[in-house]
């Protein structure tokens, strides 16, 4: 009876596959897997997490986005108002630019440059830990003041980047100080940490079990054939997770702009990520409503490229645990 | 965009089954140090830089000082600002290893009944955990500050650590439902048939096939939690409590002096811990259990 | 989606309205409830780096043994990190009983009665005054009522490196020294330098330094009744200079001068992009852990007039939380800290010239390094120093960002120059109105 009312909603959650040919090891579903009672004892941690900690503040925040809130007093309702400023706000639409323009960059090419080492350090090989560690390296230092200090140096005019490419014939002088080259800059330092989604691309490599490629050497296919056949549709649920969080990352980046750009997402406005004008709104101007307006603007946003994302994974991610 | 993958690591990490493979080996390190050496430069600049007297960092660009020097780590150890090295290290360690132990614990409960249990509020719960990972911390902050305010927990480790126990860290819970998904139900299936209830399953059958996922749970509550520097800064007032990340930015402070020399060296002290954690925990990344798991 | 209401959903809401309540409300103070006879605690929160820390802590320890009934519980982090945390904890309804603020938000806070007043407390000796001068009084003053105090006074000033001056055959800035004056030294140094150093870091963009020029000039960023003190004009002036400089050479270039701000780390002075930096003269210690001390001096700015455009400033702010349930206990430490001899040597200048005149006399000839420099100018020049300007207005905080950023589409040539000028005096109006 729960199967029937679940159903229709949960297919856009857990998309049915097309069973890769090589790859299928789906069986019928017999059903009955668990019940209600259960379930929420399972649940129980998060479900006192999420009414404690998250739906009330997200109420608050929500109900904040309607006032007029400086933190001191009391918040006053304005009703939509600061929805409406939004339209007018020149640097609102700036962080708007910058924050697509990011995320169209530099959550895919991350992924690319995860999933590439990834691969790369799947097989054993002697001191296979250690490559791991120092491709992970990267990603430990975060966005820190040193981080800033090197990245700042390497991009500057004469820095390392600007005298490589000259010896090329490219002479563009500083990244970091040029308006539209700035937030390449942060591009290449989002790319650089790829760590996370690396391990997390390894963990999935290392779930798909050894007799799928066994077979497919059975039957006589090349590498490229068992990457298409095998390898790609056993991690696409890792390759889909990855994805809907570097994007959603990617709208949230925050820290390397707020580093590098020592808080002030310039030049004039080039690396002004919206978390950071949403930042700066709320504990610089103490405009708490219009960054809670602006919050929600976002998560709308994500939550429709998310949706987008979770739509098209019927097409292309197959759960070899999932029922048909 | 597939096809740039395809072409070049695969063709380097699977040699290794051929008869070229000690020449295959031999590409696949050379490439891998090369690659190395490119993206390790500003770690080791960082490394190189702890040892330079303060007057170079900001001029010297090479990874080698020109004057060598461990006043640095001297001053770290001497002390920040009045607090002891070790104290904020092991505050670090304590909030760290507890989040490790509240994540692994209730996200991977939470998500083996959004992968494999059917209830009711299934899809609106998962939906709603998937929202809660898109909002900017920074406009819940007040409104969580003020829980906590009122729960009576502010300038306490709870703020930091009780969340992680009630699995809010969404991001872990998502990771390790879809490790369960790719677990064939087969195996589910096979212990119900012999007669285990959804505890028995989980216990004995998922659990102990998740160990990849768990590990990269483990990992990164480890070191998200390490560097979560904002949260820190918000909830902790005792310098007592103070941990290394709230130590290692008082020494840039734009309205008094910035120490480079030591804060470089800080910099590496914190993020040894880390590094070692993942070399560590790495290690259970190799050979895949699932794989076993199958096949017995 | 579920069809039916929930008994859930109400709770839930009935949960994100209690936070709201609590946020409105801004209940509970500190958390002990201790009457005021007994033994007390109270929270105090500042901002600074590690030196400022372990020298505030001593201080705090002399003060608890001084007075065995109050518990002091202190906070800190570096300014950045430090104005978030206590908006938070302000809005939160836990605000320290004793915290520092910005010269600049004084009004700020004031006006969201944040702060108590300390009128009474000054009345009754808690708060003793007699070593502070009406210059540093002013600075927490609002409509004739102390709000705050200052611990510490600093200047601004010309920050430059003289090793770097002399090779160029510069000549060294001083009392006169004038615009013109710096030009001409400008040309040295680029041409000494096969044209990679500027003289100065751009200072066009900085709202502090087109406050110096105002100061020059005989006008204020802000009147008394915290209005727009001067015209688009005065502003258009300013960034004519900063453009003549520039297109001399004199200062940074658009592209250097973009990744130059505030921060020591991102200063051209400190980075050998330019041989002078105007900047707060108490950063002259910081300038000189990363150049090495024999290549800082100290100067008065360019001037074409008989004003030197420089004052001196409060740096920290000591305020008490109006929500405070211990106010004469907070009253008490900031008393302590700004009066008491003992805690006074101890810190020193760490945040700036000791507000107590007394103290800084005291402490004046132990001095050394950076300190040193400091104090020796101001003891130079301290005749040419102007009246404190009148306090920024509230909702003043975003000004000197979206003054950078003006200045900036100037020297990237998005903006006219006379447009800028006009958008910018309209947009400081529209945030202080």
């Amino acid at each position: 009876m729960t199967v029937a009312v679940d159903r229709p909603t949960d297919s856009a959650l857990t998309a049915p596959a097309q069973p890769p040919a090589k790859a299928s090891r789906q069986r019928p579903r017999t059903g009955r897997t668990g019940k209600n009672g259960a379930a929420y004892v399972f649940l129980t941690p998060w479900l006192i997490g999420a009414a404690l900690l998250t739906v009330g503040p997200m109420i608050a925040s929500l109900y904040l986005s309607f006032t007029d809130y400086d933190l001191f007093s009391a918040p006053e309702f304005i009703g939509i108002a600061n929805y409406q400023r939004m339209v007018d706000d020149p640097r609102f639409w700036s962080a708007v630019g910058v924050t697509l323009n990011y995320v169209l960059v530099a959550a895919p090419l991350k992924l690319l440059a995860a999933l590439a080492i990834a691969l790369l350090l799947n097989k054993a090989r002697r001191g296979q830990g250690f490559y791991r560690s120092a491709f992970y390296a990267p990603s430990l230092l975060g966005a820190s003041v040193a981080v800033a200090l090197v990245w700042r140096t390497l991009f500057a005019n004469d820095g390392v980047v600007d005298n490589g490419l000259s010896t090329v014939g490219i002479d563009g002088g500083g990244w970091i100080s040029n308006p539209k080259l700035s937030l390449y800059v942060l591009v290449i330092l989002a790319i650089w940490q790829f760590g996370a989604p690396m391990v997390i691309f390894l963990a999935g490599l290392k779930q798909i079990p050894q007799d799928l490629y066994d077979a497919s050497a059975v039957d006589g296919a090349g590498r490229l054939r068992t990457f298409w056949s095998v390898t790609v549709p056993m991690l696409s649920p890792v390759i889909f997770f990855n994805l809907v969080l570097e994007v959603i990352n990617a709208f949230q980046a925050f820290t390397a702009s707020y580093i590098i750009s020592g808080g002030r997402g310039g030049p004039i406005d080039s690396t002004l990520f919206f978390t950071l004008y949403l930042y700066d709104r709320a504990f610089t101007a103490f405009d708490m409503g219009y960054a809670s307006a602006m919050a929600w603007v976002l998560l709308v946003a994500i939550g429709i490229v998310t949706a987008l994302i979770f739509r098209s994974s019927r097409a292309w991610v197959f759960y070899s645990g999932e029922e048909k | 965009m597939a096809t740039i993958i395809e072409r070049r690591p695969p063709r380097a990490a699977q040699r290794a089954k051929t008869g070229r493979s000690r020449v295959a080996s031999i590409v696949w390190h050379v490439f891998c140090l090369a690659l190395l050496a490119l993206l390790l430069y500003p770690v080791a600049w960082l490394l190189g830089s702890s040892f330079k007297p303060g007057t170079e960092i900001l001029t010297n660009m090479n990874v080698l000082p020109d004057a060598f020097t461990f006043d640095n780590y001297a001053t770290v150890f001497e002390g920040v600002g009045g607090l002891s090295f070790w104290t904020m290290l092991g505050n670090s360690l304590l909030i760290s290893t507890l989040a490790v132990v509240g994540n692994v614990f209730s996200c991977t409960l939470a998500a083996y009944a959004f992968a494999r249990l059917r209830f009711r509020m299934r899809a609106p719960f998962f939906a709603f955990m998937l929202v809660t990972i898109m909002l900017p911390m920074h406009v819940v902050l007040i409104p969580q500050f003020i829980i906590f305010q009122q729960l009576g927990m502010i300038g306490t480790f709870l703020p930091l650590v009780l969340p992680k126990f009630l699995a809010t860290e969404a991001f872990f819970v998502f990771l390790i439902v879809q490790f369960i998904k790719g677990i064939p139900r087969e195996l589910d299936e096979a212990a119900t048939i012999d007669g285990a209830g959804p505890y028995r399953t989980f216990g004995y059958v998922i659990f102990p096939l998740l160990t990849p996922a768990l590990i990269t749970t483990t990992i990164f509550s480890f070191i998200w939690s390490w560097d979560d520097f904002f949260s820190q800064l918000i909830y902790l007032n005792n310098p007592d409590t103070y941990t290394l990340q709230l130590g290692l930015r008082l020494f840039v402070d734009q309205t008094s002096a910035s120490s480079f020399g030591p804060m470089f060296a800080m910099s590496v002290l914190a993020i040894l811990p880390v590094v070692i954690f993942f070399a560590v925990f790495q290690r259970y990344l190799v050979d895949g259990v699932a794989t076993s798991g199958l096949k017995g | 989606m579920p069809r039916r209401t929930r008994p859930g959903v109400i709770a839930l809401a009935g949960i994100a309205a209690l936070t709201l309540v609590g946020a409105t409300a801004c209940s509970s103070g500190s958390p002990d409830d201790t009457a005021e006879s007994g033994p007390v605690t109270i929270s105090f929160t500042w901002w600074g780096n590690d030196e400022r820390a372990a020298l505030t802590e001593q201080a705090i320890d002399l003060f608890e043994e001084a007075n065995p009934d109050i518990t002091v519980k202190s906070s800190f982090s570096t300014i950045d990190a430090y104005i978030p945390k206590l908006a938070t904890q302000i809005a939160g309804g836990g605000a320290p009983d004793l915290f520092l603020i910005p010269m600049e938000s004084v009004r700020e806070y004031s006006s969201k009665n944040a702060l108590t007043p300390l009128t009474d407390y000054i009345d009754d000796g808690t708060i003793r005054t007699e070593d502070i001068t009406e210059e540093a009084l002013k600075v927490g003053t609002i409509d004739d009522t102390v709000m705050g105090l200052t611990l510490g006074l600093a200047n601004n000033a010309m920050v430059y490196n003289p090793t770097v001056w002399a090779a160029a055959g510069a000549e060294a800035p001083g009392a006169d020294f004038t615009w013109d004056d710096l030009k001409a030294a400008g040309e040295k140094i680029r041409g000494a330098s096969d044209g990679k150093t500027a003289a100065l870091s751009d200072p066009g963009g900085q709202i502090a330094y087109f406050e110096m020029y105002l100061l020059q000039n005989g006008k204020h960023l802000f009147t008394e009744d915290g209005e727009v003190g001067f015209t688009e004009k005065d502003l258009a002036d300013w960034w004519t200079l900063a453009g003549e400089l520039r297109e001399a050479g004199t200062t940074t270039d658009a592209e250097t001068t973009s990744t130059i701000d505030q921060s020591m780390q991102n200063s051209g002075l400190a980075r050998g992009i330019s041989a002078a930096e105007f900047s707060a003269a108490s950063l002259t210690g910081a300038y000189s852990d990363t150049l090495g001390a024999e290549n800082i001096a100290i100067a008065p700015f360019p001037t074409d007039t008989d004003e030197s455009g420089m004052t001196l400033n409060g740096t920290n702010v000591a305020a008490v939380s109006s929500k405070s349930k211990h106010p004469e206990a907070a009253a008490k430490l900031l008393d302590f800290i700004i009066n008491d001899s003992e805690a006074g040597k101890i810190l020193g200048l760490s945040r700036g010239i000791p507000t107590n005149s007394a103290t800084y006399e005291a402490i004046s000839p132990t001095l050394e390094g950076g300190n040193k420099t400091v104090s020796d100018f101001v003891s130079e020049y301290q005749d040419t120093f102007q009246a404190p300007a009148p306090l920024a207005p509230a909702g003043a905080s975003t000004i000197p960002a979206d003054f950078t950023l003006a200045y900036e589409q100037i020297i990237f040539g998005q903006t006219e120059l006379k447009d800028a000028a006009k958008a910018t005096v309209a947009s400081i109006t529209s945030a202080i109105s």
